[in-house]
């Protein structure tokens, strides 16, 4: 039984574990290219992120010798994971595959770095770290016992004032430089998330993400859901030392998450469509610290997509099992609320069972965002992101093949799976499409050299639309050849919801 | 070969999806033609899908009852 805001809903689907991941299909002709989820990830998929802007450098080390040990002794046969890292934009490190061998060979590869918008000197693996209202790192300088040359005596009233007022513009500075650095990490972090929901959200069924971490930005968790007693209990602790208001998130968290609200709310409803469950593991593993908010974040991160967090404990690795275990326990419920009414707001969700002596995860609620309402969405900045999205975006799928043309140019022929594409219906029964098609030609150090674009708002009749679910929409559009063109990106966006796909291809010889 | 009649098989799922494409934008022109807009009517459903993960308490083993229990 599943409840929305405390009313009983009526579930229309249920796809047990497992029957929801798709069949792995031949391999395509050459020179056809798809970012159907048969190529992508036939199979559960898993993704590891090793989060460098998040986590000091040392506990990153700690991080990836804890992966590699799991890949080593816990890595079971079909398992399929890719693994990630953001380091400042997200980087691919190793494309879905069940290959243990190439997982570890990838993570080999990985070398931990400083982290990006570090402050100097500043002790980031604590909760003060970040926070702009932490004391400084500055050295207190007190005029009275300053060790100025001759002794605080020789100072007059002038100067000591003179010490006071710039040290307090080096505090001010430091904290402004301090909150500048958590923001753009904070910024970072969503736009990572926001291109993780276009490469995941197309793959049938729920897609974990293992996020290593040492500290999240922000949580995804509504500014007005009360927590339940369950989850007081769990965070016990830190409640012993802050108020629930306080403990919702993090302090820095709270923050980011107040002044990028929309921006949030609007990742967490793509992440939730889009069936990705966060389970953050920290990766400083079992800590003395006062990393208590932080460690409070990972756990409401966790909550609201489903996932669980896994912090403050050794081997966290152990972590990573657990997720994997969860994927084949998932089961998958669907309906459609009674509820009609789009309003953006939260609502939350509960799921019981008839019987006893279970325990049951699932994420807490859902923003009611109608996505060709999202007020914060730019078009245009969609589409230039997920050009450069380091893996194809699988919200819109579609397959297409590139080959000089008789006409010296360089044909390109979309077909376009339309059961990813949103319609209006028309007073004729009919349906209406309103799609775009982008091709861009980047040269070998990835510069844009040359891009063309068509859109297409079809009206089509009932029975046609039957024909174009069956065999796809196709559209053709014509390049100019260029030498120093390497790689052909091409996209297909639905202009009604945002959602795009992509598809990368090296250009044909001419 | 195999390669060979993979690729005819995409053509000509092309060439009949080409054709289609054309009827449907020769239907769009005739509308364009009258000067009548169709009339959309926008109807949004959205299918809320939840994961949920079951376990037997204690264990991260998943029971083998789920369709009977929810």
């Amino acid at each position: 039984m599943i409840e929305e805001n405390g009313k009983v809903q009526k579930i229309a689907t249920f796809v047990p574990a497992g029957e929801n991941a798709p069949t792995s299909a031949p391999p395509l002709p050459p020179g056809i290219y798809s970012n159907r989820p048969q190529y992508r990830s036939p199979g559960p998929a898993t993704v590891m992120l090793l989060d460098a802007i998040n986590t000091p450098f040392k506990d990153q080390s700690y991080a990836r010798r804890q992966m590699l040990r799991f890949i080593q002794e816990q890595y079971k046969p079909g398992q399929r994971m890719a693994v990630f890292t953001l380091t400042g934009p997200l980087n691919e490190l190793q494309d879905f595959t069940t290959d243990p061998q190439i997982l570890h060979t990838a993570l080999q590869r990985y070398i931990p770095r400083p982290q990006e918008f570090a402050i100097a000197g500043q002790p980031t693996t604590s909760i003060a770290g970040g926070n702009p209202t932490a004391p400084s790192t500055v050295t207190a300088v007190d005029p009275a016992t300053a060790p100025a040359s001759g002794g605080s005596s020789t100072l007059g009233p002038g100067m000591a004032q003179l010490v006071d007022s710039v040290q307090q513009a080096l505090q001010s500075f430091e904290g402004a430089q301090a909150a500048y650095a958590e923001d753009q990490r904070a910024i970072l972090t969503l736009n990572a998330l926001n291109s993780l929901a276009r490469i995941l959200g197309g793959l049938p069924g729920r897609k974990n993400l293992i996020w290593v971490t040492g500290n999240l930005p922000f949580s995804l968790i509504p500014e007005n859901r009360n927590m339940t007693d369950a989850e007081l209990t769990e965070s016990l602790p830190s409640l012993q030392v802050h108020s629930v208001e306080q403990h919702a998130a993090g302090n820095q968290a709270a923050m980011f998450r107040q002044s990028h609200a929309g921006e949030i709310r609007e990742t967490a409803a793509r992440l939730a469509s889009g069936e990705v469950a966060i389970y953050p593991i920290d990766a400083r593993g079992l800590s003395i610290s006062t990393a208590i908010d932080s460690q409070e974040t990972m756990r409401e991160m966790a909550r609201e997509t489903g996932g669980r967090a896994y912090v403050n404990q050794n081997e966290v690795r152990m972590g990573v099992e657990r997720a994997f275990e969860d994927q084949s326990a998932t089961y998958t419920l669907g309906y459609y609320p009674e509820n009609k009414k789009y309003d953006g707001k939260y609502r939350q969700l509960k799921v019981k069972v008839k019987r006893d002596g279970v325990d049951v995860q699932s994420r807490r609620g859902y923003f009611a965002i109608d996505p060709t309402q999202m007020k914060d969405y730019n078009p245009s900045q969609e589409l230039a992101s997920a050009l450069v999205d380091v893996a194809p975006a699988t919200l819109v799928t579609f397959r297409a093949q590139a080959k000089p043309s008789a006409n010296g140019k360089l044909g390109v022929d979309f077909l376009v799976d339309a059961d990813t594409l949103s319609t209006e219906d028309s007073s004729n029964g009919g349906k209406k499409f309103s799609v775009s098609f982008f091709a861009a030609l980047y040269s070998a150090t990835g510069k844009m050299l040359k891009n063309e674009s068509i859109r297409a708002n079809p009206s089509v009749k009932a029975e046609d639309y039957k024909q174009i679910l069956q065999h796809g929409m196709m559209v053709h559009m014509d390049l100019d050849q260029l030498a120093e063109a390497k790689d052909l990106r091409l996209a297909v966006r639905d202009d009604r919801t945002g959602y795009v796909g992509t598809i990368n291809a090296p250009v044909p010889a001419h | 070969m195999k390669a060979v009649s993979a690729r005819a098989r995409w053509f000509s799922v092309c060439l009949i999806v080409l054709a289609f494409t054309v009827a449907v934008y020769r239907v769009r022109a005739q509308q364009s033609s009258a000067q009548v807009p169709a009339p959309t009517i926008r109807v949004t459903t959205h299918m809320v899908l939840v994961d949920v993960v079951v376990t037997e308490s204690r264990a991260s083993r998943p029971p083998d009852f789920i369709p009977k229990i929810l």
